[in-house]
C-alpha cells in the first residue's frame, strides 16, 4: 500500500508537468494581454512595451515557460501582473484558507444532511418521504447558488437582521496553524448563510447518489440472504448495505472536494468572501498569467490529492480492491 | 413413497409484483404474477424438487415461502405456525429454523464481510454463539461443508464458484435450520463440481436430517435428489407426483414435452426418443392465457382448455396433475 502510494505521487508529477504545460500554452494562446487596459484606460503603447520588458513577456514564449519552470521548482509562482505588489505566491496564501475552510464546511454539511437523507428516500423507496426528499433535493440540485444565496440574505440578514450581510468580518489576527481563523461566534454569523449556500447543493446531488446507489444494493442477493439470515432490517442496512452503496459517494468526493475547497467565485461575490474563488474568473479576464498558473495548478494538485484519498478508501470499502 | 409428518404446508400461495407507471404519483397499471394460486406439502426430512423453465416462479415461490417477499395472498404453514402471520421479532426467531441456498454464488455473498464473518454472524444474531466460541462453530462449518478452515479471514472474490457456494451452504446450516431452500444451487457451477455439490447436500441432509425445497431447471438433477417433483409453469403447478411416478408415468401435456427433452442414457431407448418440440414462446406471466395457462403451446389441446381453468387434483395415490385430459 505505501509502495503503491510513492507511485502513485510519483506519477502525478508528469501529470502536473502536462497541466502546466497546458495551461501556459492555453493562457498565451487568449487574445489581448495583461497590460491592454489599466482600469478604464488604455495605456500607450510605449507603457506597454515597458511592461512587457519588465515581465520577461518580450522572450520567445519557450524561453518564457522554462523561466516559469524554473520558479516553479523553486515554489515561487512568480509575481501578479494585476495586483502590482503582490506575488501569486501572497494572494494564495490570503485567499485559500478562507475558500478552504468555508468549502470543508460546506462538505461536512453536505454529507451530513446528504447521507441520511438519501437512505431515508431509499428505505422509504416510493412513499411520500421518499417523495418529499427527491423534491427537496431537485430542488437543492436546480436551485443555483445565485438565487439561493441572496434569497438567504434577504430573509436571514435583511428581514430578520440575524446576521450581517455580504461582508466578511473575520478576525485574521489570531489564527489555528497560522491560516484557520477561530470559529467563534463572530466567525459562524458570518460563515452560517454561505456554509449554508453551498452546503444545499451538495447536499443534494451527495443525497441523490446515496438514494440511487442505496436502491440499488438493497436489490443484491446478498442482502436478501442478509435478511434470510435473520437479522434486524437495521442492521442489514447499516452493515450490509450502507457500505457496499458508499462507493460512489465517495467517488464524486474526491471532485467535489477539490471544486469546493478552491471557492465558488459566485458564493465568494454574493456574501463578499475575500476567497480564491474570483481570482479563478478575475485571472483569466485581466490576463494575467501567474495568477491564472497559480490557481490551476492549486486546483490540479488538490485534485489529484483528493483522487488518491478516494482510491486509498476504496479499498477500505471494497476488500475485492487491493493495490500493490 | 416417503411418508411422514408434513413440515411444511403451503395453501393458495400468490406472489404478484405490481406494476405502477407514473412520474411523480405511481398508478397501479397491473401485476406480474409471478405464483399464481399454488398448493403443496413438504414432508419431514424429504426433498421435494421444483422444476420449470426460467421465469416460470421457481426463485418467487422459495422466497414466499420463507417470507423474504411477503406473498399477496395465501397461507405458508411451518411445523403448522402460519408464517404470513408472523412479523418482526417473531418471523426473525422462525427464521433460525428455515434457510436458504441462493442461485448465484457470486452475487450472495456480501463481497465485503470475510468469510467468517458471514458465516459467524447468523450465530451472533440468534444468541447461539459468540466470541471464541462462535469461531470454533465457525471452523466446524466449514469443515463441515469441506473447506479449510484457516479461510475465515478470506473474502468471498477469492474462492471459486464451488467453493462460495460451499461458504453459502456453510452460512445456510450455521443455525442449524429444519428447512432449507436450494434455489438452482449448482446451475452457476462447472458441470464438473456440480456433482460434488449436490452429493455433499445429500449428505448433509442424511447426517442432520434436514428437509429441501430443491429448485432447478434441470431433470436430471432433480431426478437424482428427490423424493417428490413438483412442475411449475407460468406462475402455476401443473403436476406434482412421486419422483419415480412423474417420470415414468408424465401426465401433464407440459412435463410429458419436457421429459421428452431429456437424454436417456440407455442409446437403444435414446434412438426411439420422440422430442415433443413446444411451439411459441412462453406467455407473459402480466396477462397470463385464460382457460388453461398452457393451452397457447399445448400439441394436445381441446376446446375446453381456452376457457376452464383445468382443477389441480390428485389423478390417484398421490399423483396431482391439472389438465383437462386428464379428469
Ligand atoms: N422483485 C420482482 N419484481 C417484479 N417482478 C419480479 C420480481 N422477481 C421476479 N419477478 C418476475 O416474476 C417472474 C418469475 O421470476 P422468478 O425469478 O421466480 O423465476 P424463476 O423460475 O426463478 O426463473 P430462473 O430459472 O430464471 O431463476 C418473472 O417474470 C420475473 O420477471
Ligand atoms: S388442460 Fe388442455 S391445454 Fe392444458 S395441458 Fe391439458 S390439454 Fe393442454
Ligand atoms: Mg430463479
Amino acid at each position: 500500500m505505501t509502495k503503491y502510494i510513492i507511485r502513485r505521487l510519483l506519477w502525478n508529477i508528469p501529470v502536473l508537468f502536462l497541466i502546466a504545460a497546458t495551461t501556459f500554452g492555453l493562457s498565451r494562446a487568449l487574445p489581448g494581454g495583461p497590460f491592454d487596459f489599466a482600469g478604464d484606460r488604455s495605456l500607450p503603447e510605449s507603457v506597454r512595451e515597458n511592461l512587457k520588458r519588465k515581465y520577461n513577456l518580450d522572450a520567445p514564449i519557450y524561453v518564457q515557460f522554462a523561466d516559469y519552470m524554473m520558479d516553479l521548482m523553486r515554489g515561487d509562482l512568480g509575481p501578479s501582473f494585476r495586483y502590482r505588489n503582490q506575488t501569486v505566491n501572497d494572494i494564495l496564501k490570503q485567499t485559500f484558507p478562507i475558500s478552504f475552510q468555508l468549502g470543508i464546511l460546506s462538505l461536512a454539511l453536505g454529507l451530513l444532511i446528504g447521507i441520511p437523507a438519501g437512505i431515508i428516500a431509499a428505505l422509504n423507496h416510493n412513499q411520500w418521504l421518499d417523495y418529499l426528499s427527491s423534491f427537496v433535493a431537485i430542488l437543492g440540485v436546480s436551485i443555483p447558488n445565485i438565487v439561493l444565496g441572496p434569497f438567504l440574505i434577504w430573509i436571514f440578514a435583511v428581514k430578520l437582521g440575524w446576521f450581517p450581510a455580504a461582508q466578511w468580518g473575520v478576525d485574521y489576527t489570531e489564527l489555528y496553524f497560522g491560516f484557520i481563523p477561530p470559529m467563534n461566534s463572530d466567525f459562524w454569523s458570518h460563515a452560517a448563510l454561505p456554509t449554508i449556500t453551498l452546503g444545499t447543493a451538495l447536499s443534494a446531488s451527495i443525497a441523490r447518489l446515496t438514494r440511487a446507489s442505496l436502491l440499488q444494493v438493497i436489490r443484491e442477493d446478498y442482502i436478501r440472504t442478509a435478511r434470510a439470515k435473520g437479522l434486524p432490517e437495521r442492521t442489514v442496512i447499516i452493515v450490509h448495505a450502507l457500505k457496499n452503496s458508499l462507493i460512489p459517494v465517495v467517488t464524486i468526493l474526491g471532485p467535489l472536494f477539490a471544486g469546493v475547497v478552491t471557492g465558488t467565485f459566485v458564493v465568494e461575490q454574493i456574501f463578499g468572501i475575500p476567497g480564491l474563488g474570483r481570482h479563478f474568473v478575475q485571472s483569466v479576464t485581466n490576463r494575467d498569467y501567474p495568477v491564472v498558473m497559480g490557481t490551476a495548478l492549486l486546483y490540479s494538485v488538490l485534485l489529484v490529492l483528493a483522487n488518491l484519498f478516494v482510491d486509498i478508501a476504496y479499498a477500505w470499502l471494497d476488500p475485492r480492491i487491493r493495490y500493490d | 413413497m416417503s411418508q411422514g409428518d408434513v413440515l411444511l404446508d403451503v395453501q393458495g400461495l400468490k406472489m404478484y409484483f405490481p406494476i405502477t407507471e407514473g412520474i411523480l404519483i405511481q398508478h397501479h397499471i397491473g401485476d406480474v404474477k409471478a405464483v399464481d394460486d399454488i398448493s403443496f406439502t413438504v414432508r419431514r426430512g424429504e426433498t421435494l424438487g421444483l422444476v420449470g423453465e426460467s421465469g416460470c416462479g421457481k426463485s418467487t415461490t422459495g422466497r414466499a415461502v420463507l417470507q423474504l417477499y411477503r406473498p399477496t395472498a395465501g397461507h405458508v404453514y411451518f411445523d403448522g405456525v402460519d408464517l404470513t402471520t408472523l412479523k418482526g421479532e417473531e418471523l426473525r426467531r422462525m427464521r433460525r429454523r428455515m434457510q436458504m441456498i441462493f442461485q448465484d454464488p457470486y452475487a450472495s455473498l456480501n463481497p465485503r464481510m470475510t468469510v467468517g464473518d458471514i458465516v459467524g454472524e447468523p450465530l451472533e444474531v440468534h444468541g447461539i454463539a459468540k466470541g471464541k466460541e462462535k469461531l470454533d462453530r465457525v471452523a466446524e462449518l466449514l469443515e463441515v461443508v469441506g473447506l479449510n478452515p484457516y479461510f475465515v479471514t478470506r473474502y468471498p472474490h477469492e474462492f471459486s464458484g464451488g467453493q462460495r457456494q460451499r461458504i453459502g451452504i456453510a452460512r445456510a446450516l450455521a443455525v442449524n435450520p429444519e428447512f432449507i431452500v436450494c434455489d438452482e444451487p449448482i446451475s452457476a457451477l462447472d458441470v464438473s463440481i456440480q456433482a460434488q455439490v449436490i452429493n455433499l447436500l445429500e449428505d448433509l441432509q442424511a447426517q442432520f436430517g434436514l428437509t429441501y425445497l430443491f429448485i432447478a431447471h434441470d431433470l436430471s438433477v432433480v431426478r437424482h435428489i428427490s423424493d417428490r417433483v413438483a412442475v411449475m409453469y407460468l406462475g402455476k403447478i401443473v403436476e406434482l407426483a412421486d419422483r419415480n411416478e412423474l417420470y415414468e408415468n408424465p401426465l401433464h401435456p407440459y412435463t410429458q414435452a419436457l421429459l421428452s427433452a431429456v437424454p436417456i442414457p440407455d442409446p437403444e431407448i435414446e434412438a426411439q426418443r420422440q422430442r415433443i418440440i413446444l411451439k411459441g414462446d412462453v406467455p407473459s406471466p402480466v396477462n397470463p392465457p385464460s382457460g388453461c395457462r398452457f393451452h397457447t403451446r399445448c400439441p394436445v389441446v381441446i376446446d375446453v382448455c381456452k376457457e376452464v381453468e383445468p382443477e389441480f387434483k390428485d389423478a390417484g395415490g398421490g399423483h396431482y396433475v391439472a389438465c383437462h385430459l386428464v379428469h
